[in-house]
């Protein structure tokens, strides 16, 4: 690349910021979608962004001895104590990782639950027309991100399946 | 005989025997003779003292006549006759007394004749004196005392006496001058006798010795006569082949010395074409050292350019870790704008507008992202580059370093070279001047060669010579061999 071509693509980049503010704001956000590309140990899965509380990123979590092998251990987010849980684990994939997953989103449940998963591969903003819907045989629905074909990760879903792990351990022996 | 005397010493014995033979002869016979001489002289001897004892007597008789004439006469010529027997008698009583001096009882003898002989001429004194004055009767008177006749017959009893003695005296002288005079001839007869055998003896045996002696010798002088022969025959043969030998030898060293003079030519030339080649193998060292230098030059150069390469990959390294800040920065607020968007649509409606302003801030990020991307490809690149050039200019460094070395082992070379040549200028001289000195050397060889080829040929005339010599001495041993061994022959 050269000096010229850098010069090019710098005033290229100037032109789109202003022209994304010089546009009418309805042409521009017609119906969009924000969407998270994520992959979680092999799993390339699409999140909404609108089901999630926050997404961090590096934050320390503490393991402890628990019967439930997907949940990683807590971590203090936003003043408060949040179970994190291994999302490739919950989706079911075989994980042998040596470090904890960097990434973490946060849900609401009937507390906070952090989800951690290894990679936020892109964030997009998708209209909605875009989204495959959820088909009759109880899938999720799916969006091309990038010319791959990601499923949507129903956060729902996987709450659901936490709430499997933890309640044994809930009822009285 | 000792066989192994000299033919000196055996004539010298043959002489020496019959010389000592004839010199006890001699001496014998002159012992003798002498002895004979003696004897001869003392029976001479005593006919002296008879003859002396018969002249006194004589002259007594003579003196008693005179004196008795002038008494009787009176005539003074008696008188005459009377003085010289008187003095006869003297005289002859003196010598008689010399003569008889060996012999003590003879002087005896003389010493008492002596008075009576005085009173014999006494009284014939007295009786011409008494007759001179007296006359004659006075005189006969006297006389017919008869004192004067007893005094002369005393005189001749004495005189007698002498004479007897004396003449016994004789006698034995003569028996022993005919003794003497028998001894010298048997001394002469037997010693001649003895020589004659002696000589006889002698000559026989030492004949026989030195024939022997010079048969011998002359049978080995002529073995070795032949011998000689056989050898300077030989000789001449040789010499003749040493001669034809020598002139081949003149020849070739002729040969050698034009081979030599082409040496010494070449050997100089070749000290001009090293010398040549020292002169170029020094600009070429020259041209080395320069180079070297060069390449030195060019060692400082890409040291620089590594330095300069390793601070540019230093410096990209930097804007790695700045671009890794960057980056950095870029996840951080692509992380807001997605929570910023969590929060957005937290808030519905209202905060869709915040929505807008937080998906350009994830735009924005995201293009900071994919910037930085690229800035981060380039500086890889960059680095790559870095490491390339380092690499390259290293793996330059490295040749220019081994061409340094090649050049200074060039160098080097080009020094022994120049060493070598110089070496081989020096040798070339050195075996220039050798050829020269081996020419004059040859010339030398050459000029002795004739020399020993003109002495071979005179050798060879010397051995004809020696051989025809050895020819004559065989014919003469042969010829002495017949005269001394003839039976040999």
């Amino acid at each position: 690349m050269t000096e010229h071509d850098v010069a090019q693509h710098a005033r290229e980049l100037r032109a789109q910021l202003d022209a994304s503010f010089a546009e009418p704001r309805e042409l521009v956000r017609p119906a969009m979608s924000a969407l998270l590309a994520i992959r979680a140990g092999e799993e390339l899965r699409a999140v909404q962004v609108s089901e999630l509380q926050a997404v961090l990123a590096d934050r320390p979590i503490t393991r402890l001895p628990t019967p439930v092998p997907e949940l990683l251990g807590l971590g203090a987010i936003r003043g408060a104590i949040v179970p994190v849980y291994d999302l490739a684990a919950l989706l079911g994939g075989h994980v042998q990782r040596r470090h904890a997953p960097r990434w973490i989103m946060l849900v609401q449940h009937r507390e906070l639950i952090a989800l951690a998963f290894d990679a936020l591969d892109a964030q997009l903003m998708v209209p909605a027309s875009e989204i495959a819907s959820a088909s009759a045989d109880g899938g999720d629905g799916a969006v091309r991100v990038q010319g791959v074909l990601r499923p949507l990760l129903r956060i729902a879903a996987v709450l659901e399946i936490i709430e499997r792990r933890v309640r044994p351990l809930r009822e009285p022996r | 005989m000792a066989s192994n005397w000299t033919f000196g010493k055996k004539l010298a014995l043959g002489f020496a025997v019959p010389s000592l033979v004839l010199l006890m002869i001699s001496g014998a016979a002159y012992r003798t003779t002498e002895s004979q001489l003696e004897d001869a002289k003392w029976v001479e001897h005593t006919q002296d003292v008879r003859r002396l004892i018969a002249l006194l007597i004589a002259e007594l008789g003579e003196l008693e006549s005179s004196q008795r004439g002038y008494i009787i006469t009176g005539d003074t010529e008696y008188l005459d006759g009377y003085v010289k027997a008187q003095a006869t008698i003297t005289t002859a009583y003196e010598e008689l007394r010399t003569a008889t001096r060996d012999n003590a009882a003879q002087q005896q003898r003389m010493i008492a004749m002596k008075p009576l002989i005085e009173q014999r001429l006494a009284i014939a004194s007295e009786n011409i004196e008494l007759r001179r004055t007296q006359g004659l009767e006075a005189a006969v008177t006297r006389i017919s005392t008869g004192k004067g006749r007893a005094a002369s017959e005393q005189i001749r009893r004495a005189a007698d006496q002498i004479d007897d003695t004396e003449r016994l005296l004789l006698d034995q002288r003569k028996l022993q001058a005919a003794a003497s005079a028998n001894m010298v001839e048997a001394v002469i007869v037997w010693g001649c006798a003895l020589g004659l055998g002696l000589v006889v003896l002698l000559g026989t045996v030492i004949a026989r010795s030195l024939a022997a002696q010079l048969g011998s010798a002359a049978s080995r002088m002529q073995s070795a006569s032949s011998e000689l022969q056989a050898a300077a025959s030989q000789q001449a043969s040789g010499a003749k082949e040493q001669a034809t030998a020598m002139a081949e030898i003149t020849t070739t060293i002729s040969e050698l010395l034009a081979t030599a003079r082409q040496i010494a030519e070449s050997s100089q030339r070749v000290s001009q074409i090293a010398e040549q080649t020292a002169g170029s193998a020094r600009v070429g060292q020259g041209t080395v050292e320069r180079g070297h230098e060069s390449m030195a030059g060019i060692r400082r150069q890409v040291d620089l350019i590594v330095a300069n390469m390793l601070e540019l990959g230093k410096k990209s390294q930097h804007i790695g870790a700045v671009l890794d800040i960057v980056s950095e920065l870029s996840e951080q607020t692509n992380i807001l704008s997605i929570n910023a968007t969590i929060e957005a649509a937290g808030a519905g409606e209202a905060g869709k507008r915040f929505a807008v302003v937080a998906d350009e801030i994830r735009k924005l990020a995201d293009r900071v992202s994919g910037s930085t991307k690229e800035i981060r490809s380039l500086i890889e690149d960059i680095r790559a580059s870095v490491n390339t050039t380092v690499m390259t200019t290293e793996s330059g460094s490295k040749a220019v370093d081994a061409g340094a070395r090649q050049l200074a082992d060039v160098a080097t070379a080009f020094k022994q070279i120049a060493g070598l040549v110089s070496t081989t200028t020096d040798a070339a001289r050195e075996i220039e001047l050798s050829t020269k000195q081996q020419s004059t050397a040859v010339e030398q060889v050459n000029v002795a060669v004739a020399n020993v080829a003109q002495a071979t040929r005179e050798n060879e005339a010397s051995s004809v010579q020696t051989l025809h010599t050895a020819a004559e001495l065989t014919k003469l041993s042969t010829e002495l061999l017949r005269i001394v061994q003839p039976q040999t022959r």
